[in-house]
């Protein structure tokens, strides 16, 4: 079971387009359809809102505004309580922090009311002056949230609304002047790496409606369901017991659905029409109005002995939250955490990171979640201080990574597990890097070159990420597991089943999964690479008290021992007399019936480790010479997530993570008029990869065996998404000297700096000869 | 997204300009993959598929395109792909994706005269000219230069000719629009270099063709390449926007012009 590629259990369903989604199940309810006015301006105040003509369109059900909803604080982050997210958001207040900021809400019969409604909204602003350049955030006059206006932080990490400060963090080892100063060779450089769209599929929506009992209930595309419970219950004003969120097929989110920018504003459309009400987001609405990648700034400096051996590491790191707080400062922090661990070997860290607002689109959680923008700048960093001294980068990074067994320092556990120098001995054969590095010559105009990077990063958030699984017999034997883990396309309701089927000993065909329903078992939600890692630990314990009690039940039953019976697939049998056994029909249905003893186990997990796991990825480009163009010739990822519980799985998910970074590396440019207004809006504006731009990604997987794992496994979701921007910005230092330290790798920026070195080709000497 | 009130399916060209004419919110369907990207609001949509827009057909070596084919069957047409050595298809081939160009339309890419567009720099280099419902026939060079005006595209002309051309673009991704496109066409008679996405819309670089029907077999091939390369950068406008500079894209227009120019006189220097 453990270790083949199971087809997704939803995969012919999603293929054949069944009606699984959101916006599917909310077609047979006649929902009110809700949309919201939008800020135009950066920073404003809002004078006065006219609604009268709006309210007139036939069809028009509510228009809401400040002055009608709940004043709350509340954030959107879903993150565990105590969060280390500003309160800084209200349902709707008379400021307005960042075009496209929510300003009114309409709910209407039909989309066309609800549009004619809006256009018909007149909002009297209040222009103010506004901050749109992060390095200029912090003691800025221009404020983006008051300070005395009641933001808090449940878990406060130096919120400090004067100076436009969300948090400050700093993680130390070592003492860091004396191992600078006895090093022999010092590099430093300034990073600076842009936001970036998730682009899922499926955008925003959530869709509510009464129940029975008049309780809020939503089906809603979203990676947390409890978060999203709790998060919509503080906007709201409620208790919790009044909300159930529940979440169906979701069309993917990376990070992107881990916030509650859809369910205050249905529900309180249900709250106050006591209608189902619905809202989809536009895909102009996704890029502009929920959140990006955090913007960052790093200043690295790092320095080594003459023979290669890292001495220092230090990283200071701006981080741009946008108008509201929401991850800002866990990114900030996992910035350091799911990066420093790999270079823990060296004497002396220092990292200090500062999280600021600005007026601009939210920051927040996307895949790799600060580690994908520090790793890419120190993975950089790496190979321009190998290359200091002389050392042919993997040789460095063979020297100086984290290996197995390393402890202390600034590791909160010790890493029980790598396969990391077996991931780059790997992907060095794959690419053929001893043929190639560092560049060939393909013509005159035309080079190739390779470079490397090396990444780890978290599995689940330590000692806060937890999950609750459930494991019942039915009457006829099979099984019910549930759980709340948030599938999101990844497959991970089939990991799950495949981990439960291992230890119930079955086809995963016997078990029926029931996921994130939040009037079910409790569970953080997809986000921090936990599922396959926190929530199968929590499957296996479930599964197995579930068998001690099937045991101990038959064992009575069957006179013996409980702990001399096994359980086969349909039965539970003695391990040295099969013919001795009692069917699961038989035992689901006598425990069902009067006998006070119905089979059902619930076990907790809680994420006290958060193993690192590892990669190494090997870019191999093409420089045009006369452009500045590069394309990826192709793309080898080697990785180290323990065990692959089902490799066909686990390869997509690496496949998906490289192209994301590709995107992240070249192309993928977020740009904003001087008024803060994003103009990459669309996929006609805001590029990703196409299948034309990504030509050959090539994974393999080079196993650990992770002793706190369920059966040795760590995760994969964000570590795969590091590698490749530092491996190509590496792969063009290679080739030409370049240091590239500000994402993405356009033609133009490259062909600049190709110009600056004189490597660009064809001066114009040969039209000027023939002119003598 | 667009919308319209009433759609029509006129059976004649007069129809359809009568049609045309009577609102300013009546408009043309193309393929409407770039009119979905708006948000207007029309009254009539005017389907052009009972005109006999739609197919491509040869006449004493000219060939005619009607305005409702599709990216798609431009890009595939037996006929277009042997014409000057598959020039026009060779540009259209880099629009977005195969679906994509299923859909949109050859007349409303030409019509509306996109600055980045793909298919515009190779018709001009190839001399064509336009047949419109009301201003009738003009080369396409004309069209382009002449203020926007409300007309109904229904053919694009390509004269009998037999040279061969070349078509060049540069993307920051392969679904993008060029940052910077262009064609060469070349005959024993003539040399047409025309320049897209400055970003402005192709254009034909007079001097740089004159200079090379001028000098060609007096001056040594990579010379004349470089020196007609200057020449045309020199005389074209440049632009910039958030796909590239104008010094960027001047400096590529030298080097996309060298690529297509210098096989294509080699070529001939072969003979
Ligand atoms: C996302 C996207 C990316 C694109 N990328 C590229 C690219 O990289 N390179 C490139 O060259 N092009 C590109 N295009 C443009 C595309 O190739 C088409 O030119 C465009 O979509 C218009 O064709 P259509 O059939 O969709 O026209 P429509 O959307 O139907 O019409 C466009 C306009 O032309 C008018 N019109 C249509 N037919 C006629 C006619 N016969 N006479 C007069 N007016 C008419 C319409 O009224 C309308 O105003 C892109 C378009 C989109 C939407």
């Amino acid at each position: 079971m453990i270790g083949q590629s199971i087809p997704k259990l939803d995969a012919q369903a999603l293929v054949t387009g069944k009606p699984v989604y959101t916006d599917d199940l909310a077609a047979y309810h006649h929902a009110l359809i809700v949309k919201i006015l939008r800020s135009p301006h950066a920073h404003a105040r809002i004078r006065s809102i006219d609604k009268s003509h709006a309210e007139k369109i036939p069809g028009v059900a509510c228009i809401l505004t400040h002055e009608d909803v709940p004043h709350c604080r509340y954030t959107n982050s879903g993150e565990s309580y105590p969060e280390p997210c500003p309160h800084d958001r209200f349902l709707l207040e008379p400021v307005v922090r960042y075009v496209g900021d929510e300003v009114a809400i309409v709910a209407a019969e039909s989309e066309k009311a609800a549009a004619r409604a809006l256009e018909l909204i007149r909002v009297d602003y209040e222009i103010l002056p506004a901050v749109l350049d992060f390095t200029n955030a912090e003691n800025n006059p221009v404020l983006v949230h008051a300070p005395n206006e009641g933001v808090f932080m449940p878990d406060d990490v130096g919120l400090d609304c004067a100076h436009n400060v969300v948090s400050r963090h700093k993680v130390q080892k070592g003492d860091l002047s004396s191992a600078l100063s006895s090093s022999d060779r010092v590099v430093t450089g300034e990073f600076f790496t842009p936001p970036q769209s998730h682009c899922m599929m499926e955008t925003h929506r959530s869709f509510c409606f009464p129940d029975e009992f008049g309780r809020l209930t939503f089906w809603t595309s979203t990676q947390s369901p409890f978060h999203t419970r709790r998060q919509t219950a503080a906007a709201l004003g409620l208790p919790y017991n009044r909300i159930r969120v529940m979440k169906p097929r979701v069309g993917g989110a990376f990070g992107g659905k881990n916030i509650t920018v859809c369910e205050p504003y249905v529900g309180i459309v249900t709250l106050k029409t006591g209608r189902p009400a619905k809202m989809v987001l536009t895909r102009k609405e996704t890029f502009t109005a929920t959140a990006s990648r955090h913007e960052m700034r790093f200043r690295i400096t790092l320095g080594a002995s003459a023979d290669g051996t890292l001495k220092a590491v230090q990283v200071d790191c701006l981080n741009n939250t946008g108008a509201y707080g929401e991850d800002g400062p866990a990114v900030t922090m996992v910035s350091a955490g799911n990066m420093l661990p790999m270079h823990n070997r060296t004497d002396a860290i220092e990292f200090t990171g500062t999280t600021v607002y600005t007026n601009l689109l939210p920051g927040g959680a996307m895949r790799g979640y600060g580690a994908a923008q520090s790793t890419f700048a120190i993975e950089c960093m790496m190979d321009e201080l190998a290359d200091a001294c002389g050392i042919d980068p993997i040789a460095f990074r063979l020297k100086n990574c984290a290996k197995e067994g390393d402890t202390g320092g600034i590791l909160t556990t010790p890493i029980r597990s790598s396969s990391l120098l077996r991931c780059i001995a790997r992907g060095r054969e794959m690419i053929g890097w001893n043929e190639k590095y560092p560049v060939q010559q393909l013509s005159e105009t035309r080079l190739r070159a390779v470079g490397m990077a090396a990444a780890t990063h978290g599995s689940g958030v330590q000692n806060i990420g937890q999950a609750a699984v459930s494991i019942r017999l039915e009457e006829d034997g099979t099984y019910l597991m549930r759980s709340g883990a948030t599938d999101l396309g990844t497959g991970s309701d089939t990991i799950l089943t495949q981990i439960a089927a291992q230890v119930l000993n079955c086809p995963v065909s016997r078990i029926n999964t029931r996921t994130a329903d939040t009037d079910g078992p409790y569970d953080t939600g997809a986000f921090a690479s936990c599922t396959t890692y926190v929530t199968g630990n929590a499957v296996i314990k479930a599964a197995e008290s579930f068998k001690n009690r099937l045991f101990t039940w038959a064992g009575k039953r069957m006179a013996c021992p409980p702990d001399t019976l096994v359980l086969l697939e349909d039965r539970v049998a003695m391990q040295n007399d099969p013919s001795r056994f009692m069917e699961l029909s038989g035992i689901g249905m006598a425990t069902m019936i009067g006998d006070n003893a119905m089979l059902e186990a619930t076990e907790t997990y809680l994420c006290t480790d958060a193993p690192n796991p590892f990669a190494a990825g090997f870019a191999e480009i093409d420089l045009d010479l006369e452009t500045g163009k590069i394309d990826l010739h192709q793309f080898v990822l080697v990785v180290d997530c323990g065990k692959v519980i089902n490799p066909a799985l686990a390869r997509i998910q690496a496949e998906g993570g490289v192209v994301q970074s590709i995107g992240y590396a070249l192309y993928e440019q977020p740009v904003r008029d001087q008024k803060g207004r994003l103009i990459t809006d669309s996929f006609m504006q805001y590029k990703i990869p196409t299948r034309l731009d990504v030509r050959n990604i090539r994974v393999a997987f080079e196993e650990s065996s992770e002793p706190t794992g369920p059966f040795g496994a760590k995760s994969l979701g964000e570590l795969v998404i590091h590698t490749p921007a530092p491996a190509i910005a590496n792969a063009l230092f290679h080739a030409t000297g370049i240091k590239l330290h500000e994402l993405p790798m356009t033609p133009e920026k490259v062909y600049r700096a190709l110009c600056a070195r004189g490597l660009n080709k064809y001066p114009r000497r040969v039209a000027q000869e023939g002119m003598h | 997204m667009f919308s319209f009130q009433d759609y029509a399916a006129p059976a004649t060209v007069e129809e359809a300009l009568a049609l045309l004419d009577k609102s300013r919110k009546n408009r043309i369907l193309g393929g409407t993959a770039w009119l979905r990207m708006s948000n207007l609001k029309l009254h009539t949509g005017i389907d052009l598929k009972n005109l006999g827009l739609n197919s491509i057909y040869e006449q004493d070596g000219a060939l005619q395109i009607g305005a409702c084919c599709t990216l798609r069957q431009a890009e595939t047409d037996p006929l277009l792909c042997g014409y000057c050595g598959g020039l026009v298809a060779d540009g259209i081939f880099n629009i977005v994706g195969v679906q994509f160009r299923a859909v949109a339309q050859v007349g409303a890419s030409v019509f509306a005269r996109y600055g980045f567009s793909d298919l515009l720099p190779s018709l001009l280099a190839c001399g064509a000219s336009v047949r419109l419902a009301k201003a009738g026939m003009m080369p396409l060079e004309d069209f382009l230069n002449r203020p926007f005006f409300r007309d109904i595209l229904l053919e694009i002309l390509l004269p009998a000719q037999n040279g061969i051309g070349r078509s060049a673009c540069l993307r920051n991704s392969a679904g993008d629009f060029a940052l910077l496109n262009g064609a060469v066409y070349l005959d024993h008679a003539d040399c047409r270099i025309a320049v897209g996405a400055r970003p402005q819309c192709a254009a034909l670089a007079r001097n740089a063709g004159e200079f090379v029907l001028q000098n060609r077999g007096s001056l040594p091939v990579d010379v004349l390449a470089e020196r007609a390369v200057l020449l045309a950068s020199e005389e074209l406008k440049f632009g910039s926007n958030m796909r590239g500079s104008e010094d960027y894209r001047r400096e590529m227009c030298n080097v996309l012009m060298r690529r297509m120019l210098r096989p294509l006189l080699g070529k001939e220097e072969g003979h």
